[in-house]
Order: structure tokens, then C-alpha cells, then sequence
């Protein structure tokens, strides 16, 4: 096979009232109380407006067929008009403030949400994955705006409109008004089945198409992978098989939505014929006016859509429960790393790192065991060792991306976990492995540390670490946008932008998560003169591959299954002959051994 | 217009179905425009002039009437619904089959998500179209012309009156449809905009932390949501005028109905029961038109969708089988390139320029430059994801452009430098481009690469989901997986773009050792950019914008000034240095590590190159 035939189902649909939940969104309308009651009053008015015009007409219809009074006519006429103009303006507002209560409290979510996600540990992105937290604000909170805006003020004027119809029928003629609400609880019944079947239908309609859209977004990026193994005729053959399958949820599902309007309009068209007949019947026996015949027409007419209204409501409530689940699981999660309640802001630092006996892992799983390390200001310190040895471990808990288990870290004997956070990162610069540059210029992305930095200030560290002359030959120097994946910039071109980037911060302490060499000579000579400048004069931890960085370290610190295994100089280790050495000479072995046996035969 | 009869074509085998539902749609039209007659008549003929009876009657035929009208309603809102789903099914099929078509050109002109909102969106807005915009404008146009035709029989005057805000609600409703989309337009760039910073402080939060910048990027953030907010009530306010402005006219009419007519039956000029008719038909008139806007907006909406989507399937493959293509059954693999120019679509300069070489069986070929400086683009001209300008690129003496793509391209194996797997089984991937392949042979790959010790760790080994729904792998994981999926295919040709770039040394070294005997009796083409990997390659090609040159083994170029000794001081002389002062006594390290040759030696991990060989 080879194709995605399962997606999880997004929605876990089931109640439509979660208390729990409801009082939270609930919440976030606190700031607008006065607008929310202002909404509701408007929502009266256009109610009533809105049933007095049919009631209105069935005053003037008695009129012109008993008393025949022209006045009374003409009042009735220009109490229409005013009705008219007052339902205007009456939607008009309250369709506006609706909508900016909704739109308003999107705005407050999404900010929540994304401020809240600034003090998360990156862990957790890293577990949840980018496209998943990126929904829950796009998506999720898109559906709470539709459930603020439309859904809660229609389930009020749906309400309303029923019970405005309900009571106008009643005080009307109580014996016609009940006659026709014989067909209510037939409507329930049938709304009840189709709901049952729709939904199932609905949510295999959308299911399948989840499918056929994450075989095809899979496809489309792996196309070349496609090409290349000449899939294209088995994949075409399943995608027409989850295709086909989706149609045909889709036709089924077509039929339910098919059924439910038909089956009003018939109830609806019932309901007036006996109106029309057993009404008739009331008013040759004068319990009925000709009037309040037409206005049971009338009234009976919009009898059945909010009634309809009202289930397809129910339904978004259901998935703005879902939705709201999914926003509060985010804005639940307690930064792993807080600040404590007395932290101070860390002071400047001279650059004195130590590891006391530091313990850490992940879940159960222990990463780093017992490390201690103490480094000088302005050394340089290059961890060597396997992946998985816990390089980026203790780099990590440097920067507080973590916390530690057992034992502290310390920066100028402050502890880091009794500091604030900014305090702490605002002194310490890092330059990863995968370079992230950010949409915008490579002025801006110098300058991310510092935005109020002056272009020459700019320039300076892109001269410093030898940026600055192939960022002149872009077509608009530093004002040139980079990409997001800096598709403009090759891999070197873009370790430089990140160095000046570090640079310009001017950290007391630098990290730096080196990459593997690149080919491009030029470019390489440029990394190894900058990295040598970047270096100088502050504390430095490298997670190294290069030889030439590794040996001008002042500590290399080799790394085992989360252990230092041994600490030292170059020179001192390979003169020790232990793991340092092993792991050095690895990579040479194999085509030495040939070298070997080639020379000897 | 074009773009109408294109989607017409769309419709053609389904036309059966489509006079169907339209004649049912006009049918339930026709039933449903009788009612309020019926009403009316009701009223004069039954209750004023007190007719049990003829009451009776009425009520009988309204539930007939209304049974009729069910049925084709549901006729056709079930037959529009299923030609939607029918179209949109057949369009996703030829953009699908159309992507598979397209070569690595049209691919790095687009992004994923702008083809993935051609299939999604686009076509979502053409089945929006065909459910219910053109079923509205067809029932809205069928509505006015039948109640303006019944209006006007019945009384003239009234009827003038009833109609007057007609137009002007039509007008203002089409105006309106026309005015929202920039508005609309507007809001949609503005979440993209907002989405596009979400996502770079998502992706790049390490950094965002790094950096302190949680405060800044907040602020921006918050920006962009203010900026969306405030488009947003543009809108809202456009609407918030639109819908109670229309639905005002609508009432204003039923006012002129009301107060004319009532004066009309009160100086008896008319029945009552007309009067009931004209407020029942001007009541149902609101509705439709104030759909128009609607209507028309989706109607341009889905034909500039439409227009992106056709425009992606009228775009002719670039690399297609030459009618006379051959399928090459016993591909040797005699690489070689004669005079070869290249240049990539809108590239500004020729990325190849008068490259020739010859590769054969059982030698490595390695090449070495810069980036862009022509490395990629040889390797991707031998399966022909580009064509060459000038020159001819030959396998055993064929023309590349002469084979069955087919063919040509299950002979070759490639490790690309990004690695992409799919979000099946670990096992399915490898398999990828072999999809009957059995336990034992994706096992053997496995091995072969290094790859089967961390997957037999996997919770379910083999069977593991990988991908955003399965488990993450590391770089170097995926980078083993992609090269056992090229290993499995067996094939003649193997090409490795920087295939352990991000895997670490020791396994890297690990994976030179099984490839080196993989590659034993294939044709095989290295690019690294560690010169570690290329150093014991037969020929390495060193290539400067777009050109070779310098050619020759390890020992020959470094032996000269040049590009590649340049190199070389750079990256390896001092190490290797370092490695000669301190190695005095070879066998040392040599005893304490397990070999790992013999696994590969036993010839059983690897049934692939060993059924070869013993054929």
C-alpha cells in the first residue's frame, strides 16, 4: 500500500452544553457585559417589530372588511411604515454589535492564546507539532467567533420569534392556535431521526474527505519521491478509491439534507390547509375574525424555520464546545518553566557558568546523569559525543528551556531558576544548527535581538563575522526580504545572517549549535574566520563539528549516554587515547584501514 | 464566458440529470407559486361567501399541491447535491493526475499549499456554485417572473405598486454582491498575514525564546489581530447596512400593498382575498432577491477558481515520452553526458554549461562545488526530471528522451537531499518503490542501510506509522529510510544527494561501509558536502557555475592547485594531519570495535545485490 487510509476523527462531538465549558467562553465576555445587555434589547425589539407587521395587516384586513374606516386604515398604514423603519434600524445595530462582540472576542482569544504560547517551553511545540497548535488558534477560535456572533444571539431570536408565535396564536384563538401545533411534535420526531442519520452521514462526508485531502497534500509534497519511484499509476488508482469513497459519503449525505427541507415546507403547507379549512369553519361561526384567519397564515408560515434554525444551531454548538475543549487544553498547560514569584532581574554577568551535580530527563527517561562542570568566564567549551549523548541537553537547560531535575546550574553563582527568564536569555545568544530566518529583511532579521539597532550598528556585526559583502551584492542589500525557508540565501549565506544576528545581542554567554560543513569554500572560510570572532571574549558552549573549533576550545567536554566521560584539551585528549580519541579517529578509520592494506599488498 | 462552457463540459456526461433537476425545480416552483392564489381564493370564495365545501377543496388541493412540491424539491435539491459531488469528484481526479504529470519544474515554482487550495478550496467553491448559486439565481429569476406575471394579471395598479422597490432591491443587492469582495479580498490577505506570523513564531520558537523576544513578538501579533479586527467590521458593517436595507424596501412594498389595497377592497375594487394574495407574493419575493448578491458573488467566485484550476491542467508536462520511447528491459548502466547545456526555467544563467563525462557500472562517480554550481541539476537530468537543453544525456547508449520514463526511472535509485516519507508504515516506505516487496527483502534494505536496529526498537517495528500521526524521526532516521527504499528497488543506477548529511559520523561511516559493497557492480553518483564521504569515489567531478572543472581521483586533485585542494585544506588536511601524528600504531583502536562488515559479508542481508550478482 502506501496510502493514508485512516485520519483520526477531528471532532469528539457529543454534548452541546458543557457547563464547564459554556462558563468559560462564557468569560471571555465579561469586558463586554453592557454591549451583551444592549445586544439582547435589540434582539427584543427586532422580534417584535417583526411580528407586529403581520399582526398589523390582519388589524387592517378586519378593518377594511368590517368597519371600513379610512382613518384607521391610514394609521394602520403608518404604523407599518414606522415598524418597518424601527426593524431597520433595530438589525442594523444589533447585527453590528453582534458582530463586534464576536469578532471582539476573537481578537482576545487569539491574543491569550499566543501570549500564553510565548512562555510554553518549546517542548511543547515540539511535541504537539506546528500545524496542530497553529489550528487550535486559526480554526478553533474561528468557530468560537461563529458561535458568538451568529449562533447564541439566533438561538435567542429563534427562541424568541417561537415564543412571540406561539403567544400571538394562542391569545388569538387558543382552539385554532393548538390545532395547529399538532404538527410540532411530528416536527421533533422527525427532526430527532434526522438528526440521528444526518449527523452519521455528515461526519463520513467528512471524514472521507479528510482522507482524500491528506493522501493529496501528502502527494503534492512528495511528488518528486513519486516521480522518482514511479508510483504514479498505483497512487492515482487509490486516490480515486478514497475519492470514490468520499463521493459516495457525500451522496448519501446528499440525500439526508435533500429529505429535511421538502419535509418542512410539506408540514408547513399541512399546517395551512387546516388553517385555512378548520379557520374558515371558525369564522363562518364568528369565533374568527377574516383577520386573524390571514394572520395564522402568516404565522404559521415562519412557524417552521427557526425551528429548523434552531437544530442546525445546535449542532454548531456542539463543535464550538469541541472548539473551546481544544483552546482551554492550550491555555491549560502550565509553562513548564515559570518564573518564580520573587524572581529577580538576573544583573550583568561576567560569564561564570557551573554545573553542580545536575540531573534531567524527559517523562521517565533520565538524559543527563550527576553533571558537573564549571566553566570561566570567556572560555570556550566544546561538547563532543554521539547524538543522544545529552549535548543539547545541557545546552538546553542553559537557556531554562527545561528546568533541572537534581542539582543546579548556576550563572555568577546566580541560581538561573531564581532569575526571570528574560533577564536571563537578554545576556545569553544562540546560533542553532537549522538557521531560522523570520519573513522580513535581513536587516530585520540582524537586528531580531535588538529592533531599535541602527543600520550602522547592523552593518558592523555583518562586516564583523564577514556578511556584509555578500549582503551588498543582493539586490536590495540589508532592505532585501529573505523567505521564510531564505529559498534567496544558501545554508552558509544564512549561518552568517544568523551569526551577525548574535552578534548585534552582543551576549555575555553564546551558544551555538554548529553545523556540519558546508562545500561552498568561500563561504566555509567565512564561517570558520566568523566563528572564531564570535567567540572572543564571552563564554561559550559549542555543540562542535568542526575540527577547528573543537581543537581551539578551551574545554572539550566528550559525552556519553548522558555522562561527561571526559574533559580536556585537544592536544590532552588525544594524547589520553580514551573516547575523544575513538570517536575522532572514527570517521578515518575505515579508509585508513584501506589506505593500510593497499600499501602493504 | 470560456471558463462557463468549460465547466458546462464538466456537466456534459450528467446533462440527463441536469434537465431533471431543473425541470423539477421549475415544477416545484410552479406548485409552490400557486398557494397563496389558493389562500386568497379560500378566503373570498370559501369564507366570505361561507362555502364549506369549496373551503374543503382548497384545503384538499393545498396538501396535494404541497405533496407535489415535496417530491421535486426533494428531486432536485438531491439531484443538484449529487451533480456538485459528481463534478468535484471528477475535477479532483484530473488535478490529481495532472500533479502526477507535472515535472520537478512546475514543483519548484509552487508551493504545497497553493495546490492544495486549488483541490480544496477552489473546487469547493465550483460545487458551491452548482448546489446553489446557479439553483438560486435560476429559481430567483423563475420566482419574480411568475409573481410579476400573476401580479400584474390580477391588478395592475397594486401590482405596480407591490413591485416598485423591485428593482432597486435587485440593483442594490447585485451592487452590493459586487462591493463586498474587495472587502472580503481584504480580510483574507489580512489572516494570511496574521497566519503567516503565527507560524514563524511557531517554527521558529526556539529562536523567539532565544532571544527573549516573547514581548515583541506578542506586540506583533497582537497588530496583526487588531488590523484583522478592524476588516473584519468593515465588513460587518457593509452587511449590517445590506441585509435590513433590503429586507426595509421588502417591507416598504408590503406597506404600499397593505395601504393601497386595503383602501382598494374598502372602496370594493377588490377582494379581500386578493389582497391576502398580493401580501402573501410580495412576502415571498424578499427572499430571492436578496440572494442575488449572494448569488452573483459566488457565480465569480467559483469562476476564478475555476480559471486557477484549469490553469494548472492546461499546463503541458515539460518531460513526456517521446512518441517512439522504448522500455529498456537489461539496463547496463553506461551513463554519459555529451556537450550538455541546461538552463532551469526563468533561471537567469545556464546551470549546466558543456558538460561531458561517462559513468559505468561498478564506479562512483562523486561531484563536488558549491551550492548551484550544477551538482543537482546532472544528477536530476539522468531520470529526466529536467530535459536538457543541448548535448544528449545516454544510457547504454540511448538517449534518455528515447526511454520509457517508466522504464528508465525503476532503474534508477535516488536519495534526495531532502528526505520525504509518507505518513504509512515504516515498512510501506521503504517498499515505496517497490510495493510487492516482502518482509524479507525491506528487511534486508533495512540492514543494509542501518536502519533496521532503530526500527525493530519502534513500538510496532515495522508496522509504525511515520509522520505527523506516527512517530517523529530524527534526520539521520529518515535519511536510513530513504536510502533503504532506494536500495530495495534494486536498481541499476544509485544516486545519493547528500544522503548523510544528517546522520552522525559514526553511522554515516557505518553507511559508507554497506553502500560501498551495495554499489559494488552499479553505476553510482555521490554528491556530499563532507569530502570524507566522496574521497574514495573512481572520478570526482568538480564543478564552478555550471561547469567541470577539475576531474580525477583524490590523489590526482589534491595533488594540484585548485578548487578541490583548496577544499580539502580546508576541511580534512588538518584532521588529517592530527590522524597521521597520533596513529602511529594502526591496530590499536582497531581491536576494541566490532566490525561491521560481516553483516553484510554473510550476503543473506542482502538478497537484492546478491540475486544480481549470482543472475
Amino acid at each position: 500500500m502506501g496510502m493514508i487510509r485512516y485520519v483520526p476523527d477531528q471532532e469528539v462531538l457529543g454534548k452541546a452544553y458543557d457547563s464547564r465549558i459554556v462558563r468559560r467562553l462564557l468569560e471571555f465576555l465579561d469586558p463586554y457585559r453592557t454591549k451583551v445587555i444592549l445586544t439582547t434589547l435589540l434582539v427584543i425589539v427586532v422580534t417584535a417589530s417583526d411580528l407586529l407587521l403581520p399582526k398589523l395587516f390582519s388589524m387592517g384586513i378586519d378593518e377594511v372588511v368590517g368597519d371600513k374606516r379610512l382613518w384607521v386604515v391610514n394609521v394602520i398604514g403608518t404604523a407599518f411604515v414606522a415598524t418597518v423603519i424601527i426593524r431597520f434600524f433595530g438589525t442594523w445595530a444589533q447585527y453590528l454589535s453582534t458582530q463586534w462582540i464576536g469578532y471582539r472576542v476573537v481578537f482576545d482569544m487569539r491574543n491569550r492564546m499566543f501570549r500564553h504560547l510565548q512562555q510554553l517551553s518549546i517542548s511543547y511545540i515540539d511535541r504537539r507539532g506546528v500545524g496542530s497548535v497553529m489550528t487550535r488558534i486559526q480554526n478553533d477560535v474561528s468557530v468560537i467567533q461563529e458561535m458568538f456572533a451568529n449562533t447564541v444571539i439566533g438561538i435567542i431570536s429563534n427562541a424568541l420569534v417561537l415564543l412571540g408565535i406561539i403567544l400571538i396564536m394562542l391569545l388569538t384563538n387558543w382552539k385554532l392556535a393548538l390545532l395547529s401545533f399538532i404538527v410540532l411534535p411530528i416536527m421533533v420526531v422527525i427532526m430527532r431521526y434526522w438528526q440521528r442519520y444526518a449527523k452519521a452521514a455528515y461526519r463520513s462526508t467528512r471524514r472521507t474527505m479528510a482522507i482524500v485531502n491528506a493522501n493529496l497534500a501528502e502527494s503534492i509534497a512528495g511528488m518528486r519521491v513519486v516521480q522518482a519511484n514511479t508510483r504514479e499509476p498505483l497512487n492515482m488508482k487509490y486516490f480515486r478509491l478514497v475519492n470514490g469513497d468520499n463521493l459516495a459519503a457525500a451522496v448519501k449525505a446528499a440525500k439526508y439534507s435533500a429529505i429535511l427541507f421538502p419535509t418542512v415546507s410539506f408540514l408547513s403547507a399541512a399546517s395551512t390547509a387546516t388553517i385555512v379549512y378548520i379557520g374558515g369553519r371558525f369564522v363562518f361561526n364568528e369565533t374568527l375574525t377574516i383577520g386573524h384567519l390571514v394572520l395564522f397564515v402568516a404565522m404559521i408560515d415562519r412557524f417552521f424555520a427557526p425551528i429548523r434554525d434552531l437544530s442546525q444551531q445546535y449542532s454548531t454548538l456542539q463543535s464550538a464546545m469541541a472548539a473551546g475543549e481544544r483552546i482551554f487544553e492550550v491555555l491549560d498547560v502550565e509553562p513548564e518553566v515559570k518564573d518564580k514569584p520573587d524572581a529577580y532581574e538576573l544583573p550583568d554577568i561576567t560569564g561564570k557558568v557551573d554545573y553542580n551535580n545536575v540531573t534531567f530527563g524527559y517523562g521517565d527517561t533520565k538524559i543527563l546523569h550527576d553533571i558537573d562542570l564549571h566553566v570561566n568566564p570567556g572560555e570556550t567549551v566544546a561538547f563532543v559525543g554521539e547524538t543522544g549523548a545529552g549535548k543539547s541537553s545541557m545546552v538546553n537547560l542553559l537557556m531554562r528551556f527545561a528546568d533541572v531535575w537534581d542539582g543546579s546550574i548556576t550563572i555568577d553563582g546566580h541560581d538561573i531558576r531564581d532569575v526571570t527568564q528574560t533577564s536571563l536569555r537578554s545576556q545569553l545568544g544562540i546560533v542553532l544548527q537549522d538557521t531560522f530566518l523570520f519573513g522580513g529583511t535581513v536587516r530585520d532579521n540582524i537586528s531580531y535581538a535588538r529592533p531599535g539597532a541602527t543600520l550602522r550598528e547592523v552593518e558592523a556585526a555583518a562586516k564583523e563575522v564577514g556578511a556584509h559583502d555578500f549582503i551588498m551584492k543582493l539586490p536590495q542589500d540589508y532592505d532585501t526580504p529573505v523567505q521564510e525557508r531564505g529559498s534567496s540565501l544558501s545554508v552558509g549565506q544564512r549561518q552568517l545572517v544568523s551569526f551577525a544576528r548574535a552578534l548585534l545581542a552582543d551576549p555575555r554567554i553564546l551558544i551555538l549549535d554548529e553545523a556540519t560543513s558546508s562545500i561552498d569554500t568561500q563561504t566555509e572560510k567565512l564561517i570558520q574566520m566568523a566563528l572564531k570572532r564570535l567567540l572572543v571574549g564571552r563564554t561559550s558552549f559549542v555543540i562542535a563539528h568542526r575540527l577547528s573549533t573543537i581543537r581551539e576550545a578551551d574545554k572539550v567536554v566528550v559525552m556519553h549516554l548522558g555522562r561527561i566521560v571526559e574533559i580536556g584539551t585537544h592536544d590532552e585528549l588525544m594524547a589520553k587515547k580514551g573516547m575523544y580519541y575513538g570517536l575522532y579517529t572514527m570517521q578515518w578509520r575505515g579508509q585508513d584501514e584501506d589506505e593500510e592494506t593497499e600499501q602493504t599488498a | 464566458m470560456k471558463i462557463g462552457l468549460r465547466i458546462l463540459h464538466y456537466l456534459k456526461p450528467y446533462w440527463k440529470r441536469v434537465v431533471l433537476v431543473y425541470a423539477a425545480l421549475l415544477a416545484a416552483l410552479g406548485f409552490q407559486m400557486t398557494i397563496p392564489d389558493l389562500i386568497g381564493r379560500a378566503i373570498d370564495h370559501g369564507v366570505v361567501d361561507r362555502d364549506g365545501t369549496y373551503l374543503r377543496n382548497i384545503a384538499l388541493l393545498i396538501i396535494g399541491l404541497a405533496i407535489l412540491q415535496a417530491v421535486f424539491t426533494f428531486i432536485r435539491s438531491y439531484g443538484t447535491n449529487v451533480l456538485a459531488e459528481n463534478v468535484g469528484n471528477d475535477l479532483r481526479n484530473d488535478l490529481y493526475a495532472k500533479f502526477q504529470e507535472l515535472p520537478f519544474q512546475f514543483y519548484d515554482r509552487s508551493q504545497t499549499g497553493q495546490l492544495m487550495s486549488r483541490a480544496t478550496e477552489d473546487i469547493n467553491y465550483i460545487r458551491s456554485m452548482l448546489m446553489f448559486a446557479v439553483r438560486a439565481l435560476v429559481q430567483a429569476i423563475g420566482m419574480m417572473v411568475i409573481i410579476t406575471i400573476i401580479m400584474l394579471k390580477t391588478n395592475l395598479w397594486l401590482g405596480l405598486m407591490a413591485l416598485s422597490t423591485t428593482p432597486f432591491l435587485a440593483i442594490w443587492a447585485l451592487h452590493f454582491g459586487v462591493r463586498i469582495r474587495p472587502v472580503y479580498f481584504m480580510i483574507q490577505q489580512q489572516f494570511g498575514s496574521m497566519t503567516s506570523v503565527l507560524q514563524e513564531n511557531v517554527a521558529g520558537g526556539r529562536v523567539v525564546r532565544s532571544f527573549a523576544q516573547e514581548r515583541a513578538e506578542s506586540q506583533r501579533f497582537e497588530e496583526e489581530l487588531e488590523e484583522l479586527f478592524q476588516r473584519n467590521m468593515r465588513a460587518a458593517r457593509k452587511w449590517a447596512f445590506n441585509y435590513p436595507l433590503s429586507l426595509a424596501l421588502n417591507g416598504l412594498s408590503l406597506a404600499g400593498v397593505i395601504w393601497l389595497g386595503g383602501y382598494m377592497v374598502l372602496t370594493g375594487r377588490m377582494s379581500v382575498g386578493t389582497l391576502v394574495a398580493f401580501e402573501r407574493y410580495t412576502a415571498l419575493l424578499n427572499e430571492p432577491i436578496r440572494w442575488l448578491g449572494m448569488v452573483v458573488q459566488r457565480i465569480a467566485q467559483a469562476f476564478a477558481s475555476a480559471d486557477r484550476i484549469f490553469e494548472i491542467l492546461d499546463t503541458k508536462p515539460a518531460v513526456t515520452d517521446s512518441p517512439n520511447a522504448k522500455p529498456m528491459d537489461n539496463m547496463r548502466g553506461v551513463v554519459k553526458f555529451d556537450h550538455v547545456n541546461f538552463r532551469y526555467r526563468g533561471g537567469r544563467s545556464e546551470a549546466l554549461h558543456d558538460v561531458t563525462f561517462e559513468a559505468v557500472p561498478g564506479q562512483i562517480t562523486a561531484l563536488v562545488g558549491a551550492t548551484g554550481s550544477g551538482k543537482s541539476s546532472v544528477i536530476s537530468l539522468i531520470p529526466r526530471f529536467y530535459d536538457a537543453a543541448d548535448g544528449s544525456v545516454t544510457i547504454d547508449g540511448v538517449n534518455v528522451k528515447d526511454i520509457q520514463l517508466s522504464s528508465l526511472r525503476s532503474n534508477i535509485g535516488i536519495v534526495m537531499q531532502e528526505t520525504f516519507l509518507f505518513s504509512v508504515t515504516v515498512g510501506e516506505n521503504i517498499a515505496y518503490g517497490k510495493p510487492d516487496a516482502t518482509q524479507a527483502e525491506i528487511e534486508a534494505a533495512a540492514k543494509a542501510a542501518r536502519a533496521h536496529d532503530f526500527i525493530m526498537r519502534m513500538p510496532e517495528g515495522y508496522d509504525t506509522v511515520v509522520g505527523e500521526r506516527g512517530v517523529t524521526l530524527s534526520g539521520g532516521q529518515k535519511q536510513r529510510l530513504a536510502i533503504a527504499r532506494a536500495l530495495l528497488v534494486d536498481p541499476r543506477i544509485l544516486i545519493l544527494d547528500d544522503a548523510t548529511a544528517s546522520v552522525d559520523s559514526e553511522t554515516e561511516h557505518e553507511i559508507q561501509h554497506a553502500l560501498r559493497t551495495l554499489m559494488a557492480d552499479r553505476t553510482s553518483f555521490v554528491i556530499a558536502q563532507r569530502l570524507s564521504t566522496v574521497r574514495d569515489a573512481d572520478m570526482i567531478l568538480v564543478f564552478a557555475d555550471g561547469e567541470i572543472i577539475q576531474r580525477g581521483k583524490h590523489d590526482e586533485l589534491v595533488a594540484v592547485e585548485g578548487f578541490y585542494k583548496e577544499l580539502y585544506d580546508l576541511q580534512l588536511r588538518d584532521q588529517e594531519d592530527a590522524l597521521r601524528e597520533l596513529t602511529a600504531p594502526p591496530n590499536d583502536f582497531e581491536v576494541d570495535e566490532p566490525e561491521p562488515k560481516p553483516v553484510l559479508a554473510g550476503g543473506k542481508s542482502e538478497p537484492a545485490v546478491a540475486r544480481r550478482q549470482g543472475s
